[in-house]
């Protein structure tokens, strides 16, 4: 298998960051994985506006690596591979829509500084990252990735 | 030429449908999909009943059923034969990790047993959260396309069977099952239940950080980033290109 034969493709926001169903928590052990274009998402409680959401997986036994994260993407009847986080974002990026801002919902155990692969803004987190929904009555819902220890904003 | 064989199976699944079509009530029907208000995770009772027929044994049962589950908790399976070849196999939540089935923690039973000479039934019957739910009695014949998980009550050198899914295997369950549900995700749409956590405070995630609970509305939380993979010793195939 290549890193281009991964089967990352376009979802839905809600079922990509695992919100379409209610749930008190968290599931811990989701290993779904894609990308969507929104609108709107909060990084925290920062508004970020039309971001490329790419949402993968690192494992928590993963590989300390300064500047870069070992992801690890689960396959149907076969074992999970792994891809370095710059190596996987340079073969696919060019091949997903451009945007103003680039949102890794990804765990950054080791806290490695990514650069921005391309020429959109580059957030990404450090430490655990979760997502969320909340719920308003007059606002509607608002999507949110939450980190760990705080969100990096890196410009290219 | 169809061979005596094909058309024999082909009567006898005729036979098992009908059978079940049958027994099945305008009740049985409506708890296809039973939940109740303690629980806003289904259960299709049609796949449950057709992974028991199809099941090549206890861990392909155990490995079916918590694929269909559509919830967090992996469900154990024991299974319990008797002389006369009696079986029953029980779903439950190992919840304090015994190995054994608690009463508090059945979800299911489904009771196999012997009719007439190569004959048999088996019905599945609903507890806790989903109590309530009774199968037809489906029909089982010697010579029908099945599993052998049934069809070795028919072989003349029958062993009665004991199993229940070690609690070592919970893990791997859980893994096999992610991998299913990450490569299924159109199977695992959103809850038709309508249940939101709207009038609660929500909880605080598992970072250990909290949030207010939004005016007029709830939160709800979704995934997280990171896969837990303590205590394996191989890792996985990098790719390069």
């Amino acid at each position: 298998m290549t890193i281009l034969e991964l089967p990352f493709r376009e979802r839905d926001v809600r079922e990509l960051l695992h919100l379409d169903e209610e749930r008190a928590a968290p599931d811990p052990n989701y290993a779904g994985y894609g990308w969507a274009r929104v609108r709107e998402l909060w990084l925290d409680e920062r508004r970020v506006d039309d971001a490329l959401v790419v949402a993968v997986h690192s494992a928590d036994d993963s590989e300390p690596i300064a500047d870069d994260v070992e992801l690890e993407f689960e396959l149907p009847g076969a074992q999970p591979v792994s891809v370095l986080a710059s190596l996987f974002l340079a073969k696919w990026l060019p091949r997903l829509p451009h945007t103003n801002a680039l949102v890794l919902a990804l765990c950054n155990p080791h806290r490695a500084t990514l650069a921005p692969p391309s020429d959109a803004t580059l957030y990404y987190a450090n430490g655990d990252v979760e997502s969320w929904v909340d719920h308003d009555r007059d606002r509607g819902d608002r999507i949110q990735l939450t980190s760990e220890h705080g969100w990096v904003r890196r410009d290219s | 030429m169809i061979s005596k064989t094909k058309l024999l199976a082909s009567a006898l699944i005729l036979a098992l449908g009908t059978a079940g079509v049958g027994c099945e009530s305008d009740h049985d029907r409506v708890d296809r999909w039973a939940t109740t208000e303690n629980t806003n995770v289904k259960i299709d009772w049609d796949k449950v009943n057709q992974a028991y027929r199809d099941a090549s044994g206890p861990e392909d049962l155990e490995k079916r059923v918590n694929e269909i589950y559509e919830g967090n908790e992996v469900i154990s399976i024991a299974v319990k034969d008797q002389d006369d070849k009696t079986q029953i196999v029980t779903g439950f939540f190992d919840k304090n990790a015994n190995g054994t089935v608690d009463e508090s923690e059945k979800i299911f039973t489904i009771k196999r047993e012997p009719t007439a000479d190569n004959t048999a039934q088996y019905q599945t019957t609903g507890y806790g959260p989903y109590a309530g739910y009774h199968s037809p009695f489906f029909s089982i014949v010697s010579g029908m396309v099945m599993g052998s998980m049934i069809s070795n009550m028919f072989s003349p050198r029958y062993v009665p069977m004991t199993y229940v899914t070690p609690h070592q295997r919970l893990a791997d369950l859980h893994y096999e099952r992610s991998t299913y549900r990450a490569q299924n995700p159109e199977r695992f749409k959103a809850s038709k239940s309508g249940r939101n956590y709207g009038g609660k405070a929500s909880k605080p995630s598992s970072t250990g950080r909290s949030w207010g609970r939004p005016s007029g509305g709830g939160r709800s939380g979704g995934g997280r980033f990171g896969l837990a993979r303590s205590g394996r010793t191989v890792r996985p195939e990098r790719l390069a290109a």
